[in-house]
């Protein structure tokens, strides 16, 4: 785990081209550069556009994916530990809570009691502590992401990048999972690093918000709202309507 | 009644043909599956579905009649049980890993999630991939299932040895309508307890779908 108050992640020039419909290449990220500062004690929130390479640039940033050019790097030499947690719900339905969170441990040696302790917990850390013996497959997907996230905690992980993951989620159920975000930010037991195309959601989980936009994926822009969330989002929707960056969620 | 019983047991040998049909069948479907879960793994590309060349082969062998080959491997081995058996399991096989991909969900968020929490590369296959297309691989086991008691009939009434087929040829021969139907009605039976089982499995084990 790194210990340092922040870690800064840098890309520098990121190009991603994708092959579609077997033979036509289209470039998704085109010479991206920015630096971000991740904070421990807050979520800390990158606003996207919808189908613009968001999902690539996710999956580079935490190691899934390494056919791109540019440089992706953090300013530690230290290895960084990161999870990925995708939009769509991905706990195994297939599995209980309990045996979901459990695969998160797969490459610790830890004995039976050790495993139970520490599923115990994020069980607990996550709202999840009556739930060990529930199988996910529903569509409640504020549950489902709380044991996506449990089982990515388990790995005790730098960064935890999470992909839009609130979207398909009501709005009460939404309000529930920025709050549990703030509290596992709060523990400072890693750094979180949520991606949104919602306006509403990033003006909501942080202050300091890094917009990416244009089609393809090639701005970045740093900005600092303070304020009621509505003043928040105001700004910068403003923002992102002057400089046309895409197509976002209001 | 009593006589049409006494002469489907003892003049057609019903026991013994009914078994023997059954064992072809059940021990295709059984095996069939457990080599089919094996070899999916070498059917899916790195993006979980059959590849450019397998799909065209697959498209192919949609449309090639099994029947023909299973009818000329019992003439040229004429009451082989052995080849009636490897033909059953190889068709099984060859359906499964045909269908499977076809209606197989693989969802692109479970392997990403594997991969991200280090599950290896080679576990992936059996955590993952194998769980998220149960359910396409069962379905695709209960209809091949009813495919192959046709299947099997059809060849058995051309191969001499044991086999419900025989016993439907002989029934034919005498032109025993009643034990004709009576074997019907048998082997139907027997087909929808089986599914019934298949799909009682499908919802104990595969609950997730």
């Amino acid at each position: 785990m790194n210990k340092q108050n922040t870690l800064q992640l840098s890309v520098n020039g990121l190009n991603k081209t994708v092959t579609k419909f077997d033979d036509v290449k289209q470039t998704i990220i085109d010479n991206l550069t920015f630096n971000i500062e991740l904070k421990q004690d807050s979520v800390n929130v990158i606003l996207a556009p919808n189908g613009k390479g968001r999902l690539h640039l996710q999956l580079i940033l935490s190691g899934l994916e390494n056919t791109y050019t540019g440089k992706v790097s953090w300013n530690t030499t230290s290895e960084i530990k990161t999870v990925y947690i995708p939009e769509q719900p991905s706990s195994f339905p297939w599995l209980n809570v309990k045996e979901n969170v459990e695969l998160g441990l797969v490459n610790f040696n830890l004995s039976k009691e050790e495993k139970e302790t520490e599923v115990k917990k994020l069980l607990n850390l996550c709202g999840l502590e009556w739930y060990d013996s529930h199988f996910p497959h529903n569509n409640s997907y504020g549950f489902r992401f709380r044991i996506s996230l449990a089982r990515a905690l388990a790995l005790k992980p730098d960064v935890v990048f999470i992909d839009n993951s609130f979207s398909l989620a009501d709005a009460q159920t939404r309000q529930e999972l920025c709050s549990l975000l703030f509290e596992i930010a709060k523990t400072n037991i890693c750094r979180i690093v949520y991606t949104t195309s919602s306006i509403s959601e990033a003006a909501t989980l942080s202050d300091d918000i890094l917009i990416l936009g244009k089609s393809p994926l090639s701005f970045a822009e740093n900005i600092k709202t303070n304020g009621s969330r509505d003043e928040k989002r105001k700004n910068i929707a403003q923002r992102i309507f002057s400089v046309n960056y895409g197509d976002f969620d209001l | 009644m009593s006589t049409l019983i006494n002469s489907l047991i003892h003049e057609y040998d019903l026991t013994a043909n009914l078994l023997s049909s059954a064992a072809a069948v059940y021990i295709a479907v059984i095996i069939g599956y457990f080599a089919a879960s094996y070899l999916l793994k070498f059917v899916l590309d790195k993006n979980n579905a059959p590849g450019k060349l397998m799909r065209f082969v697959f498209s192919y062998l949609t449309f090639v009649p099994f029947i023909f080959i299973g009818i000329l491997l019992v003439f040229l081995f004429p009451g082989s049980e052995f080849v009636e058996y490897v033909f059953l399991l190889l068709y099984v096989i060859l359906y499964l890993l045909i269908k499977t991909p076809q209606t197989a969900e693989i969802k692109k968020e479970y392997v990403l999630s594997a991969r991200s929490i280090g599950i290896p590369q080679k576990d992936i296959y059996s955590k993952v991939i194998l769980k998220s297309v149960q359910p396409a691989l069962i379905n695709a086991v209960r209809n091949c299932h009813l495919q192959l008691w046709t299947l099997v009939i059809a060849i058995e009434i051309f191969k001499e040895g044991l086999g419900i087929g025989s016993a439907v040829i002989a029934a034919s021969d005498n032109y025993d309508i009643a034990a004709f139907i009576v074997i019907a009605v048998i082997v139907s039976l027997i087909v929808f307890v089986a599914d019934a089982g298949i799909k009682f499995i499908h919802k104990k084990f595969v609950f997730w779908e």
